[in-house]
């Protein structure tokens, strides 16, 4: 399974907390603010990019150290969490290319845009 | 159409939020909850235990104007862009319609919850983030709105204490209000 965000899902910081919010176009599809922990915020910004979840797991594993099985464990935990309330779409792997690449447009700003703890 | 206000004041530096506005000895306090919490029950018996001290500001979505510092800069929005927050009489004031009292600056957010016990604490700004953020009034249309809004409220929890106060029944939560909250402003006032 791919997983990437859906579009009209904002990640915003406040008082160096990370939240998602539903737009009002997908105000329906999500479930209100969600808290993200800085784990799940970095995965955000990960899966906007191609082959986010590998650029994911690179990164964790140079600033956690953590072996990969509990990395994928908890990713995956995270993003059937997501998924379930909406923010994330989850697109099968053996779906056409086009469909996993035109479902989210991968943010300008998105390179440098990892959201960082306090 | 009250959303959409909000947004435009944006653009001015000013923003609704969903809260009662008291003004109390020239200052402001905002109790703010989701709709049915009790936010005019609190007004309503602060007013009650303390008659003539407390008057409002607005009933439900006072305008809150964010005052540049002085070196702000021109145009720019940089981290410490405010020095202080002026809370406005709006034309929403909620079923009962309370207004009346003039602008006043912000002195202290209560926000408030309801629970199996009357508390209350003192918060930090970052436990009191998403809470505050859900009170203010906006759209939800647009990704850049939604980071001015965040840094409009972050600015503003930076700038005046919070409390939680969960409340069980009132009268007893309003009167630990007064007790904790306002009668220790008119303590820490006698001293100074």
């Amino acid at each position: 399974m791919i997983y990437k965000p859906r579009p009209g899902v904002v990640l915003f910081r406040i008082c160096g907390r990370n939240a998602l919010t539903p737009l009002r176009e997908v105000w329906d599809s999500c479930k209100k603010i969600r808290v993200l922990s800085i784990q799940e915020a970095i995965l955000w910004e990960s899966l906007k990019k191609p082959d986010g979840m590998q650029f994911y797991f690179s990164l964790m594993q140079k600033l956690t150290k953590k072996p990969m099985k509990e990395l994928q464990e908890k990713a995956e935990q995270s993003c059937l969490e997501l998924c379930r309330l909406g923010y994330l779409i989850a697109i099968p792997d053996d779906a056409p290319s086009d469909e996993k690449q035109s479902s989210t447009q991968p943010q300008s700003n998105a390179q440098n845009n990892l959201p960082q703890d306090e | 159409m009250c959303c959409y206000c909000s947004e435009a004041l944006l653009a001015f530096d000013r923003m609704l939020f969903h809260s009662v506005a008291l003004r109390w000895r020239d200052k402001a306090y905002l109790i703010a909850a989701p709709s049915g919490v009790g936010k005019s029950t609190q007004a309503k018996h602060l007013q009650a235990l303390r008659p003539g001290e407390f008057s409002i500001i607005s009933g439900d979505h006072p305008v809150l104007q964010f005052c540049p510092s002085s070196n702000s800069g021109d145009g720019a929005f940089p981290a410490s862009a405010y020095s202080s927050v002026l809370v406005h009489p709006s034309y929403w004031n909620g079923k009962e319609g309370w207004h009346g009292a003039s602008v006043a600056p912000l002195a202290g957010l209560i926000l408030l919850q309801r629970g199996e016990e009357n508390r209350i604490v003192p918060m930090k700004p970052r436990e009191a983030a998403i809470q505050a953020y859900s009170q203010a009034v906006q759209t939800n249309l647009r990704e850049d709105v939604v980071h001015r809004v965040a840094l409009m409220v972050e600015q503003m929890l930076k700038l005046v204490p919070i409390w939680q106060l969960t409340t069980f029944q009132v009268p007893d939560s309003t009167e630990l209000l007064l007790r904790t909250v306002f009668s220790n402003l008119d303590a820490e006032k006698g001293r100074l």
